[in-house]
């Protein structure tokens, strides 16, 4: 949208207006204050349940777009034959409060679960497939994301695009003025949102779009952690300059946990199965998974395509950074949102790697 | 494939046979009518079969074409979907998703060449579908070889058919297995040791080969000894695999995914890519 609509939202209208939703029978997700200091994106049960200023948690928006199990039909045995239901449909959800890497994680999901693409006859070997669980989830729900004034202390979203503040990619994006937010339309959805409630949301103040651009240029000056140039290490993994010695020096600082992934708001493999209730019910599920788990791909055989640490640690590495993905999602796959660097016990994160990784030289392969 | 890629069309088993002490063949068929027309396969593609309360698993189609919602597979019992899909019967009901992938029929058209096929062990049944359209279309093609490979005798799938292809004219069928028993009057030893019998007119020779990963590399490497182009070089692959419509992630092989980009390639697809394909 070249033209965003702006307006001015209260701060001391925010848990009326997260109440009113609440009340109406909306899902209303947004930060809340885990039991040990930590933040984390959930659903909440009251507006009293929001948190207020935080540094992005462990799980973010892809808890709701893509959850770590959820239904994906169930089954039952009848006296005339197996029957599958498909989910029930789920009321509109609200997402307050995510952070711009968040939002643009799920706009890198909009491209891979297929949004807007097209399964049955038509469908063309190596076309996306269009997700149905995905779907359903993106759709139903209005995303409101509030720029950061600061980056927290491990945070790099200035070196892949993806914040601290967006220019496109969100229903609103809210800009922290103090006692009032500065509201930025970015989608008709939002548009829509916004003329529901329009009682909260007022004409901005003539300087405030100034002061959100202002406060844009202030936090890209606080960043903490070393900035990482994707460039040079995509054209040395894409030209072979990083050899098996290499990827068996990250390998050892690697304990196999998938905590990298699991926290990543980019990865979205999962692993699919059944639930047997009893002999005659059950659903199929699915849940995270990661390639980070020698399981992810050995075969009843035996056999394992990656059966090494090594190997793994290469494909997790490749699978984000490689231009190889870029043919087929002109994004990278990552969005320095640092929950890496913070879950990682090895301290083998996408920053650092990808350090060794420019780093690196032939003749002295080990980082 | 159904508009909800994750829901099955619910199907019925209306033949099986057994191959061999462990894998059977399965027949299928898609219960509704409307769901049937839809289901039209190409031969290299594969379906996702449910067991409901074990899970789904891919198996390639070994025939084509069939009728709209028909379709067989073959089966050995070695995982969790596996077995329990050894313990139906006949009249009992699965699921099917498909039909999945793409087909040999999209990689270099063998039309007026020699085509060789080299299968080894359950690798047999994706390239029956090949072997198939081929005897369909038979005036289509030049010379026609198969090359099969298996543990032993006993181990070797569709024993009816293949003695059947030995005495048909238009086909030129080899057999080999690692280790022989009695009976057994043919040759021992790996497929790749049937090569120097063949006399290959390289540059118009087309070969489709699926088997165990040792087997296909083995199979590569000797081929592009013998100088067959790469474009002519067509691989079924397979992975583990878990949802078989490109989102799991598991059948991943550098940035290609098996189940959507595949299972078919040529080897100038797979060759570059960052990891092993096989």
């Amino acid at each position: 949208m070249s033209q965003n609509k702006n307006y001015s939202l209260a701060k001391s209208k925010v848990p009326e207006l997260l109440a009113r939703l609440i009340k109406k029978g909306d899902e209303v997700w947004g930060p809340m204050a885990g039991e040990n200091g930590d933040t984390f994106l959930g659903q909440l049960p009251s507006e009293k349940d929001l948190a207020g200023d935080y540094v992005n948690g462990y799980l973010g928006a892809k808890r709701f777009v893509f959850p770590q199990l959820e239904e994906m039909f169930s089954y039952k045995k009848n006296k005339s034959g197996l029957e599958l239901t498909e989910p029930e449909a789920m009321p509109r959800a609200v997402i307050w409060g995510i952070r711009s890497c968040d939002m643009s994680a799920v706009n890198y999901f909009d491209s891979f679960f297929g949004q807007g693409a097209k399964s049955g006859p038509e469908w063309k070997s190596g076309d996306p497939l269009p997700d149905p669980l995905y779907q359903a989830r993106r759709n139903r729900a209005v995303f409101i994301t509030i720029g950061c004034n600061v980056a927290g202390p491990k945070c790099f979203c200035v070196c892949t695009d993806s914040g601290p503040f967006l220019a496109n990619g969100f229903d609103i994006q809210l800009t922290d003025l103090g006692d009032r937010y500065f509201a930025e339309v970015g989608s008709p959805k939002g548009e829509e949102f916004i003329k529901e409630f329009k009682e909260f949301f007022t004409a901005p103040q003539n300087d405030d779009q100034h002061a959100r651009r202002t406060l844009e240029n202030e936090a890209e000056k606080t960043f903490q952690q070393p900035i990482s140039f994707f460039a040079k290490a995509m054209r040395r993994m894409d030209q072979g300059h990083l050899k098996p010695e290499f990827w068996q020096k990250v390998a050892d600082y690697c304990i196999g946990c998938g905590g990298c992934i699991y926290v990543c708001p980019m990865c979205s493999c999962f692993d699919v199965d059944d639930k047997a209730l009893d002999e005659n019910q059950g659903m199929r599920y699915r849940s995270w998974d990661t390639c980070d788990f020698a399981g992810f791909t050995r075969e009843v055989s035996g056999h394992n395509p990656r059966a090494t640490r090594a190997d793994r640690r290469k494909r997790w590495f490749y699978h984000k950074v490689s231009m190889d993905y870029l043919e087929k999602n002109p994004v990278i796959g990552c969005v320095g949102c640092g929950r890496c660097v913070i879950a990682c016990p090895g301290g083998i994160d996408m920053p650092t790697v990808i350090r060794w990784m420019r780093k690196t030289d032939i003749e002295n392969p080990k980082p | 494939m159904n508009p909800n890629i994750y829901l099955p069309y619910i199907s019925e088993i209306t033949d099986i046979k057994q191959e061999t002490p462990d894998t059977r063949t399965y027949d299928v068929r898609i219960k509704k009518k409307d769901e049937a027309r839809l289901f039209l396969s190409r031969p290299g593609q594969f379906v996702e079969a449910s067991v409901f309360g074990a899970g789904e698993a891919p198996f390639g189609l070994t025939t084509s074409p069939q009728e709209p919602g028909m379709m067989t597979f073959t089966v050995r019992a070695c995982g969790k979907v596996t077995n329990a899909l050894n313990e139906m019967k006949v009249g009992d009901e699965i699921g099917i998703k498909g039909p999945l992938g793409n087909s040999f029929l999209d990689k270099i058209d063998s039309k007026g060449k020699d085509v060789l096929v080299i299968g080894g062990g359950i690798g047999l049944p994706p390239l029956r579908s090949m072997i198939d359209h081929i005897f369909n279309h038979r005036a289509d093609y030049h010379d026609f070889t198969v090359l099969y490979g298996a543990r032993t005798p006993a181990d070797r799938v569709y024993k009816y058919q293949l003695s059947e292809w030995e005495k048909k004219t238009d086909l030129k069928l080899i057999q080999t297995v690692d280790v022989a028993d009695k009976e057994w009057t043919g040759n021992v030893g790996v497929v790749t040791t049937l090569f120097p019998k063949l006399k290959l007119d390289i540059p118009n020779t087309v070969v489709y080969t699926c088997g165990p990963p040792i087997m296909i590399k083995f199979v590569i490497i000797e081929l592009l000894k013998l100088g067959l182009p790469e474009k002519q070089i067509v691989s079924t692959l397979e992975r583990y695999m878990k949802c078989g419509v490109g989102k799991c992630g598991h059948c991943c092989i550098g940035n290609k995914y098996v189940c959507t980009e595949g299972p078919v390639f040529d080897y100038t697809e797979i060759k570059g890519l960052a990891e092993e394909a096989f």
